[in-house]
């Protein structure tokens, strides 16, 4: 019997904000995303707004508005383009007047350029010294016939910055083999279920291959909801205490925030 | 509550499964498949899926034909289970799916729906191609699930050429625009979309607002999804129980209650 119901709150560590173009989700705002985040069971959300991800310079109100305004709701990724860049100095002043900020977002396949590119290396080297969380896209083939974030690039900078973080959105789609295993070798590396976790049997592969302790929650909201992958992990074979780990001690120990 | 799902498949993969992803093109993964129509029954037991319009995947990985056979040998004997759903081709080059006898040999097995995959078996599903089969098909409101893919073009031209099929959307990919989907709902009032990869904020409640809960059918689309995640938004949807039950299983009950074979 599928218990569909959890006594817990759940936290969803890969999240955006406003519109995107490619489809229709009028709920999308901050306001509307914590309303549906009370709905479905969700305490937290790990954000990187889209005009932050899409708009060309430094744009960030979505986030950090969002982050002032629901601070115990909303935390934050500050969104990195590589093609536009972000100073150190730039960063640091971010992070530091705004402490919902926990990480920096990756978006290669969309920005076009490799995520070992050099145009990475410093905000790479920022979260790596400061032991941040980074949330990248990671796919094995874009949609464009790239291989902007493929397994054999997220190896290489997992091994080079093992200090940070490294959370590899969609755990590699078309790969997922081959993170599942890059998850078992590095520490600092973990399994996001967003889309991914859909693909039946996938997340009791990942959970007896790493243990659940490397695999995070992730959704995408609001292009999707959150129920669709809380579906899966509420469906699939592993323990009640597995699937708090997924769904939610993970991510504290990841947010620093194990105390809550 | 009765649970029908609308969108399942048995059979192994080929190589690997394919996946439409988030972006809307296909990724290559590995899944757990059922293999049997025992292992799929065991996972609608699990789900409380009483039962399950199946198709197989050698219908799409092998042939048509070929495929067919293989569902309807491998599911005698689940038939109060499994309802069987075979792929159709052109009669032009494939006479076996000529009208006059191809309906019967469906009426015979039991089959009353159908799939179309015109990009992995390079025609056009269109009047010059198989006017006859298209014709007869709206008359016997035979339900055709078609998947967007490599588009949505060619199901917007079928009903403009065929406004009375009955068309069942299905393996739309989980980020499924509304923008296109939502045109065909309006304009044909015999579309309707399984809901295995519906999971956008308050699609159940927006869809069954604008168009009412009789245009969905609760599918799960497996095994590239888990049962988990469609059953989990169709539960906890803020619609009515009188909406759910409608997609949980009446409306499936009522399209194969009008097949006129």
């Amino acid at each position: 019997m599928i218990n569909w119901n959890l006594d817990y709150k759940m936290i969803d560590i890969h999240t955006h904000m406003g519109p995107e173009y490619p489809i229709y989700y009028p709920e999308h705002d901050a306001d509307s995303m914590v309303r549906y985040m009370d709905e479905c069971g969700v305490e937290l959300i790990v954000s990187a707004p889209c005009e932050d991800l899409f708009v060309t310079g430094s744009v960030r109100r979505d986030i950090t508005t969002a982050m002032r305004t629901y601070p115990d709701r909303i935390k934050g990724y500050f969104a990195f383009n590589p093609n536009t860049g972000a100073t150190v100095q730039e960063m640091e002043k971010a992070f530091a007047e705004n402490p919902g900020y926990v990480g920096l977002k990756f978006l290669p396949d969309y920005h076009r350029t490799n995520i070992t590119d050099p145009s990475y290396a410093d905000a790479l080297a920022f979260a790596n010294e400061r032991k941040l969380i980074v949330l990248s896209h990671t796919w094995g083939l874009s949609m464009n016939a790239e291989q902007c974030n493929s397994a054999e690039k997220i190896r290489q900078i997992v091994e080079t910055y093992p200090d940070l973080k490294f959370i590899m959105g969609h755990s590699i789609q078309g790969q997922s083999d081959i993170a599942i295993k890059i998850a078992k070798d590095y520490e600092n590396a973990y399994l996001d279920l967003c889309d991914t976790g859909r693909f039946n049997g996938i997340i009791e592969k990942m959970v007896a291959a790493v243990g659940a302790q490397k695999v995070l929650y992730a959704t995408d909201a609001p292009m999707q909801g959150y129920r669709f992958i809380q579906g899966a992990v509420l469906a699939a074979d592993i323990t009640d205490a597995e699937k708090k780990l997924i769904f939610r001690d993970n991510a504290l120990r990841l947010l620093n925030m194990e105390d809550k | 509550m009765k649970l029908i799902d609308a969108n399942a498949c048995i059979g192994s993969d080929f190589v690997k499964h394919p996946i439409v992803n988030h972006e809307s093109f296909i990724v290559m993964e590995n899944v757990k498949t059922a293999e049997t129509p025992a292992e799929l029954i065991s996972v609608m037991d699990k789900f409380e899926i009483q039962q399950a319009a199946v198709w197989h995947r050698a219908m799409f990985d092998y042939d048509p034909i070929k495929g067919n056979e293989v569902l309807t040998e491998a599911i005698r004997g689940y038939e109060d289970r499994m309802l069987p759903v075979w792929t159709i081709l052109p009669a032009i080059s494939d006479t076996e799916f000529a009208p006059d006898t191809f309906f019967d040999k469906m009426k015979k097995n039991g089959v009353k729906m159908l799939k179309a995959f015109p990009l992995q078996n390079r025609y056009i599903l269109c009047d010059v191609t198989m006017g006859d089969q298209l014709k007869a098909m709206e008359e016997l409101q035979i339900p055709l699930y078609l998947e967007p893919q490599p588009d949505y073009q060619y199901i917007y031209d079928v009903l403009k050429e065929f406004p009375n099929l009955t068309v069942i959307l299905n393996n739309i990919g989980i980020w499924p625009s509304a923008r296109l989907i939502y045109p065909l709902l309006k304009r044909y009032p015999n579309v309707y979309l399984e809901t295995g990869d519906t999971g956008l904020t308050h699609a159940y409640e927006e869809i069954c607002q604008k168009f009412g809960s009789h245009r969905l059918l609760y599918g799960s689309n497996f095994p590239s999804n888990s049962p988990g995640c469609s059953l989990n938004c169709l539960l906890k949807a803020k619609i009515s129980d009188e909406e759910r039950e409608n997609i949980a299983h009446r409306n499936m009950e009522r399209l194969l209650g009008e097949v006129k074979l």
